[in-house]
């Protein structure tokens, strides 16, 4: 409790409170730009933030990330152009009502969604993270492996019918995560014969590539096709009053409250992702509302997508500031934000630098604070301005802030070429439909799994037993079946119900 | 551009990577090597996998389709960004830095004359005093 009061009274530092204010506006302002969205900015803006001191470089962070996809819903709404893939869903209510005139009504809504779903879940950061964090501290090599295995479970459990590109990927990325010095041995593997990757691959330039530099590709594809298809200039609509009524707050409380729930649940399983999230909450309210007509304008059709994005948001950072496991892809860049500052996420977190762990809590609660009003004051305006910035020269100087950005972090030119190559590497991967978030994760998991395989073993003398004595670890693993097991057997019962129909 | 099927020309092209790791692997020492081989052998049964899949439902696996001339112009941005690597310890981060920006506007269509000739320099100008002298952060000088 003393640490929650002392991150409050430090977040109220003018010097902290302006960062965390500067990184709320600049993610409303980017999440408004299609095309550019909070991974892209938490790209470029980590290598910029290393120099800053780490409060307010995690602020400035922590800002972005909290109100970028908020701000992609407003051209969703108004001009029917997803900022962020996020707001697609919000999309499909949304515009309907700006054509019925209602423009106000649907940001507002959004709004007051966005700001419900990301308390929510700053609460639910800010009571788990700490809680599992001192749990996490009984974790030894056993435990982490286990958890590691968790992980991969989970991206197996949840991808769907994608499963098998999903576990491709995360193969892809075990194996970038071996690139470098053996934990075991200090052996070079796949060096290519370059002293630069003895460490492995530089993980932030990985990142600036794989989501800023991939982002601009897409850009320069959208730009390509739509003036191949003579696409038009598009027109703000009146936005009017927005503020939504007591009435349709009252009527959009247990669609917040069951979208926000799903929002923190998926937040918190590693490799979930922010577009399940969404869906599923969307889902439950059609579901919730059988007599209204979803994609014609139903308020409920912009709140549970909106509480459903914001409330991954906080909750993504349970599992990377309690255990060093990021929910989430943008969670990830968090990770690379943290280490740069020399911070190492994870229980080590909370014992070591709790005045950190416990001001990024913080952080989000008052950056969703900060969103409300800011989003209600200048969304109309946001779109009217940033339609009007040339896609072309945006494209070119997000390149511009990737390569100096990327080369900051050590002075080194070689970051720059892991920034190209994982730019074209997350480009083809969008081609190809294999997904960005489950690749990002098994690098990570992957040191934490060889690492933790090794030295269990090694403290077993060689008995695979250790990992089920332990009960920490015998508990994750027959987590990891369920999550496997789970779609199994769903399949099977409704392959059942089909033969009995 | 001929569209070709997706899932299988991709299942190729990573068992033969999953090949490459493993042979890679295996001129390792044991230890060091039995991480990256269980990868592999992962990584060749999913591609197999794959592939079986798109050949057994050939109706599902999807063409890729990628418009030519977008291809051309990211192709041009990535040898853009190469020529910026090895140009900038020659010429120095903000020539470099503007011929970078403005031929990158350029190649994505941004056509105003009167913008162009501002907008790249002040932009760079604007990059390079942020990155110098707010937060302390050496860039390569005019021929260093």
């Amino acid at each position: 409790m003393e640490h929650l009061v002392l991150a409050f009274s430090q977040i109220m530092l003018p010097s902290v409170f302006i960062f965390l204010f500067a990184g709320v506006l600049i993610g409303l302002v980017v999440g408004s730009i299609p095309g550019i969205n909070d991974t892209v900015t938490l790209a470029v803006l980590i290598p910029i933030s290393f120099t800053l001191e780490p409060a307010t470089a995690l602020m400035l962070l922590v800002g972005v990330y909290c109100s970028a996809c908020y701000g992609g819903s407003i051209p969703a709404i108004l001009l029917k152009i997803p900022g962020t893939a996020s707001s697609v869903v919000t999309l499909l209510d949304g515009y309907p009502m700006t054509k019925r005139g209602q423009a106000g009504k649907a940001l507002g809504i959004s709004t007051i969604s966005s700001v419900f779903g990301g308390l929510a879940s700053s609460l639910v950061l800010m009571f788990f993270a700490p809680a599992l964090a001192i749990y996490a501290l009984k974790f030894g090599p056993a435990e982490y492996c286990a958890l590691a295995i968790l992980g991969f479970s989970t991206v197996a459990g949840l991808s769907g019918k994608n499963i098998i590109k999903s576990l491709i990927v995360c193969a892809l990325g075990l194996f970038v995560s071996t690139i470098g010095l053996s934990p075991q041995t200090g052996f070079p593997r796949y060096d290519f014969g370059s002293v630069w990757l003895y460490e492995g691959v530089p993980f932030v330039p990985m990142l600036i590539g794989l989501f800023g530099v991939a982002s601009v590709f897409h850009m320069v594809e959208k730009m390509v096709r739509q003036r191949s298809e003579g696409a038009q200039e598009a027109t703000v609509p009146e936005v009017g009053r927005i503020l939504p009524d007591w009435k349709m707050i009252k009527r959009l409380l247990p669609t917040w409250c069951t979208s926000t729930a799903i929002g923190n649940i998926m937040g918190i399983i590693p490799g979930a992702g922010m577009l399940m999230a969404i869906y599923l909450s969307y889902g439950q309210a059609v579901r919730s509302n059988k007599d209204k007509e979803f994609g014609t304008g139903v308020p409920e059709g912009i709140a549970a997508p909106e509480a459903a994005n914001n409330a991954v948001v906080a909750s993504s950072m349970v599992p990377l500031l309690s255990l060093g496991v990021p929910g989430n892809a943008t969670s990830a860049l968090f990770l690379g934000a943290l280490m740069i500052q020399g911070l190492r996420p994870g229980p080590a977190l909370f014992d070591k630098s709790p005045d950190i762990a416990y001001l990024i809590i913080v952080g989000f609660f008052v950056a969703n604070l900060i969103m409300g009003p800011l989003g209600l004051l200048f969304g109309k305006f946001l779109s009217r301005t940033v339609f009007k910035i040339p896609q072309a020269f945006l494209a070119s100087i997000v390149i511009l802030l990737c390569c100096t950005g990327a080369y900051a972090i050590d002075n080194s030119l070689f970051n720059i070429w892991v920034t190209l190559a994982f730019g074209v590497l997350g480009f083809g991967f969008d081609k190809v439909g294999l997904p960005h978030a489950p690749f990002v994760l098994a690098i990570i998991l992957g040191a934490m799994l060889e690492r933790g395989f090794s030295q269990a073993l090694a403290i077993s003398d060689g008995s695979y037993m250790i990992f089920i004595e332990k009960p920490i670890s015998l508990g994750l693993l027959i987590a990891s079946a369920c999550f496997v097991l789970f779609p199994i057997i769903k399949f099977l019962l409704n392959k059942i119900k089909e033969r009995r129909v | 551009m001929k569209a070709v099927r997706l899932d299988t020309c991709l299942s190729i092209v990573l068992l033969v990577a999953g090949a490459l790791i493993f042979m890679e692997a295996k001129s390792f020492p044991q230890t060091p090597s039995e991480f990256p081989v269980w990868i592999s052998a992962i990584l060749i049964g999913l591609s197999v996998l794959l592939l079986i899949q798109s050949i057994t439902n050939r109706h599902d696996d999807k063409k890729i389709d990628i418009n030519k001339s977008a291809l051309i112009k990211i192709a041009i941005t990535a040898v853009g960004i190469g020529a910026y690597i090895i140009l900038l310890p020659f010429l120095g981060y903000i020539i470099t830095s503007f011929i970078l920006v403005l031929s990158l506007s350029i190649l994505f269509g941004y056509r105003s004359i009167k913008y162009l000739a501002m907008t790249p320099l002040a932009a760079v100008l604007l990059c390079w005093a942020v990155f110098s002298f707010i937060l302390n952060i050496p860039l390569p000088g005019l021929l260093e």
